[in-house]
């Protein structure tokens, strides 16, 4: 899996604790068309690869959805998930790579990690999404997002299975945008 | 040709700094490894370490030189456990009482074995089969000082918990408390149990591998090279191994499409045979 040349048009990185499974299977379902950038979706101590893909959730799309592996190449139009156990980490515009480095914020996979090392590729051009959370985990990188020159958004709290990570991230300025459900959905159909 | 001053991004130039004084001055070459992950286990050796950034460790590392171990130790991730991914562990219980039957000895190379975990996990498995005698291993790493806990076979208690629910997914149904004494709040695991194993340090990057292995081990350690180190080092394996050798690699790890002479022995398992 060599580098490629950069076709990219940006990262959306969206993360959540293990109770937003819900509102991912309401974003994955209502995605449709062509993205022009990637999305990468990570998450606590759930499997959401395999519960996205095994499970009988009708999610008719013409999207590719794929579970990152060692050194796994970025393309466009693609829905990655963070493996469980595995820290994901964006190494270039083209690349994704995985470390088995100590728990953060008592998290493998880390929001923090790949949000900050998705900043530091993308710039200006990675989007932070915090759909829900439980601990601190993901108000570093969404901080980093934004001084990097990105955006990030956050679900209503109200709207959310577990609001305490948006109101860490809304209280450290960490948020450029605060979104329903729905918006969110029409927000990432368009990116 | 020079940058312009913003394009440059100042910490992943002090990265390189650091990088060069561990090659220059102790001989780790980090130049094949993926940059993110280096990068935020330097920032978080500083936040641990209570250094501002990370061209501060560069000044130390030069001067008071015993450092540099604790930093090897950081960037390298000693991260392990007991029967890591069961499914390649349970495989390897019903594969390899036929695979002994072939050879008077079977010798086996735990590349990356960090503190030590993966090689008592084999132990055991072994020792459960009746084939520990027939064993000859080695067990390698670049990190000093995990060699140095791998030599010991002492383990938090506080991780026995997931070391045998690890044991169990993997088909084990020994009591498991036979393996081990406690001393203290640590785990030691019976010296028979690495009876055939010699440690030593030895770079796979950097060094010849050691020939005559009939099955390597080498999991979760070339996670962390860029594409290009991880096919020269897979193809090294290649090399290493006999026809029929066998190579075990991490669960998220990949063999590169170019290597044709590997086999993949059973879907989902990362067990590789060598056909050619
Ligand atoms: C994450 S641990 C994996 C331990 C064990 N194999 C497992 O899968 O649980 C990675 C180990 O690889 C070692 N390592 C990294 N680069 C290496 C190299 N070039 N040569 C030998 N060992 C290396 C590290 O020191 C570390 O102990």
């Amino acid at each position: 899996m060599s580098e490629l040349p950069n076709t990219n048009k940006g990262l959306v990185v969206i993360g959540g604790s293990a109770g937003s499974t819900e509102e991912i299977y309401y974003l994955l379902k209502h995605l449709n068309g062509t993205l022009r950038k990637s999305i990468v979706i990570v998450v606590h101590g759930k499997p959401i690869y395999s519960i996205v893909t095994d499970c009988n959730w009708t999610i008719s799309t013409n999207l590719n959805f794929v579970l990152i592996g060692q050194n796994q190449t970025i393309k466009p139009n693609t829905v990655y998930f963070a493996p469980d156990g595995y820290h994901t980490l964006v190494e270039s515009q083209s690349m994704f790579c995985l470390s088995v480095a100590p728990l953060l914020h008592y998290c493998r996979p880390s929001i923090d990690l790949l949000f900050t090392s998705a900043a530091a590729v993308f710039k200006h051009k990675c989007t932070g999404i915090i759909l829900s959370g439980a601990n601190q985990d993901g108000c570093a990188g969404m901080q980093e997002i934004l001084r990097q020159g990105g955006n990030t958004i956050t679900l209503a709290a109200t709207e959310a299975s577990q609001p305490y990570m948006i109101n860490v991230c809304i209280e450290h300025r960490a948020v450029s945008m605060v979104m329903s459900k729905a918006e969110l959905a029409n927000f990432l159909t368009g990116v | 040709m020079t940058k312009s001053f913003e394009q440059i991004d100042k910490v992943d130039l002090e990265v390189e700094l650091v990088m060069t004084t561990l090659k220059q001055m102790f001989g780790y070459d980090f130049s094949g490894y993926n940059r993110a992950p280096l990068k935020s286990r330097l920032l978080s050796f500083c936040k641990e370490y209570q250094v501002d950034s990370v061209i501060d460790i560069v000044k130390p590392l030069l001067h008071s030189p015993s450092i540099s171990k604790e930093l090897i130790s950081y960037l390298t991730v000693t991260v392990t456990e007991m029967f890591r991914d069961p499914v390649l562990y349970q495989f390897l219980r019903e594969y390899l009482p036929e695979y002994y039957q072939t050879k008077p000895y079977v010798k086996i190379w735990h590349i990356g074995c960090s503190s030590g975990q993966e090689v008592i996990s084999l132990s055991i498995l072994l020792q459960e089969l009746n084939l520990l005698g027939g064993s000859k291993r080695y067990a390698t790493d670049l990190n000093p000082m995990a060699l140095e806990k791998a030599k010991r076979s002492s383990y938090q208690l506080a991780n026995l918990k997931l070391y045998i629910k690890n044991y169990l997914a993997s088909g084990g149904s020994h009591e498991f408390s036979k393996y081990y004494v406690v001393e203290n709040d640590s785990a030691v695991f019976l010296p028979q149990l690495v009876f055939d194993v010699k440690f030593a340090q030895h770079d796979i990057v950097a060094e010849p591998a050691f020939t005559g292995a009939d099955i390597i081990f080498c999991r979760n350690v070339m996670m962390y090279f860029t594409p290009q180190q991880h096919l020269a080092v897979v193809n090294k394996l290649v090399a290493a191994l006999p026809k029929g050798g066998l190579l075990c690699i991490g669960l998220q790890e990949y063999i590169p499409d170019e290597v044709k002479a590997l086999r993949k022995l059973k879907h989902g398992v990362p067990i590789y045979e060598r056909i050619a």
